[in-house]
C-alpha cells in the first residue's frame, strides 16, 4: 500500500471546510466538511479522520468516522472501528467486524448503470445520475 | 553594491541554493521523506501535503505543517506553523501562518508571525506582514510589504515597508 507515494494527507489536526477533488490518493487522517471527490486513486479515512462529508472515489477504505454518503465505482472496504452514517453505492463492498455502518447499501455490478437506481434508493440524492 | 545581473545569466533556473538559515526539516513534503509504507505511517508524518492533483476549494485550518503541491481557493490558517507552496503549487487564498515559503505561485495576502520566503521560482501577489522577508533574486512579488518585529517598533525596516497598498483578492 503506497499511500504516500505522490499523493495527499491531511493530518490529524487539520481541518478542511469545502470542496476537495483530484486524481491521486488521498490520505485524510483529520477533518474534511463538504465533498471529497476523487476521479482516480484511492480515498482513506485515517483512524482519526473525521470526514462529514459526501466522498466519492474509484477505491475507499475507511478507517474512521465518515457521516455522508460513498459512492465508488471499485471497491469499498469498512474497516475495524470505523463508523459510517450514510448510503453506499459500490460495486464491491467489505465490512471488517467491528465497524458501525447505519445507511443503505447497494452494490452492483460494473456494467449496470445508475440510471436503474432499486426502489429501495431512489430517493437518495447520492443515486441521482449527473 | 548592486550588480546589474549580466544578460543571459537569468537565475530563473538555479537549483536549490544553499541557505544560511536552518532549514533541518526541508521544505519537501512528509511524503518525500518518509519511505511509503502502510496507512499507519502516513499518519506519523508531521507535514500534511495537498499533492499535485489535488484541488481545494475552502478553508484550511489546522495546527501542522502544509505543504501543498495541487490547488487551493479560499483561506489558509496554520498559526504556528509552516505553510510550503511547492513547485506545482498554485494558491489563491489568504495565508495565515508562523512560516511561509513560496516556491510556486500565490495569490493572497501572507501574514506570518515569523517569516515568509518567496523563492527564485517563487510568485506573490499580495500584501505581507512578517518579522522577516526574504525574497530571491528571480522571484516575482507583486504588493506591500510590512515587516512588525515581535514586540518592537515596527516600521524599522525603512523604505522596505509600505503602509498600505490595494489588498489584493484571493479569488480564483
Amino acid at each position: 500500500m503506497s499511500l504516500l507515494g505522490a499523493g495527499t494527507l491531511i493530518g490529524r489536526s487539520l481541518v478542511i471546510r469545502g470542496e476537495v477533488s483530484g486524481s491521486e490518493d488521498l490520505y485524510v487522517d483529520g477533518s474534511i466538511e463538504g465533498t471529497v471527490t476523487l476521479s482516480a486513486g484511492r480515498l482513506t479515512v485515517g483512524p482519526n479522520a473525521k470526514v462529514k462529508a459526501d466522498v466519492q472515489a474509484p477505491e475507499v477504505i475507511v478507517m474512521g468516522d465518515l457521516d455522508g454518503n460513498l459512492r465508488s465505482e471499485g471497491k469499498v472496504e469498512l474497516r475495524d472501528k470505523s463508523a459510517v452514517r450514510g448510503d453506499i453505492l459500490a460495486i464491491r463492498l467489505a465490512v471488517e467486524e467491528g465497524a458501525v455502518l447505519r445507511g443503505r447499501v447497494d452494490l452492483r455490478g460494473p456494467e449496470e448503470k445508475a440510471e436503474d437506481a432499486s426502489p429501495a434508493v431512489e430517493e437518495s440524492s447520492l443515486f441521482q445520475h449527473q | 553594491m548592486w550588480k546589474p545581473n549580466q544578460p543571459g545569466n537569468v537565475p530563473t533556473s538555479t537549483p536549490e541554493p544553499i541557505r544560511p538559515t536552518p532549514p533541518a526539516t526541508g521544505y519537501e513534503p512528509a511524503a518525500a521523506r518518509t519511505p511509503a509504507s502502510s496507512p499507519a505511517a502516513a499518519t506519523t508524518g508531521e507535514q500534511a501535503t495537498i499533492g499535485k492533483s489535488l484541488v481545494v476549494k475552502g478553508e484550511v485550518s489546522g495546527s501542522e505543517s502544509l505543504f501543498i503541491d495541487g490547488k487551493v481557493e479560499g483561506a489558509i490558517n496554520l498559526p504556528g506553523n509552516r505553510v510550503t507552496v511547492g513547485r506545482n503549487g498554485q494558491v489563491a487564498a489568504n495565508i495565515s501562518a508562523r512560516e511561509i515559503v513560496v516556491l510556486g505561485k500565490v495569490r493572497g495576502n501572507c501574514q506570518a508571525s515569523d517569516r515568509v520566503e518567496i523563492r527564485s521560482e517563487g510568485s506573490l501577489t499580495g500584501d505581507v506582514i512578517a518579522a522577516r522577508i526574504s525574497i530571491e533574486d528571480g522571484a516575482f512579488f507583486k504588493g506591500g510589504i510590512d515587516i512588525r518585529k515581535p514586540g518592537g517598533t515596527d516600521a524599522k525596516g525603512g523604505p522596505a515597508v509600505v503602509e498600505k497598498s490595494e489588498p489584493v483578492a484571493a479569488e480564483a
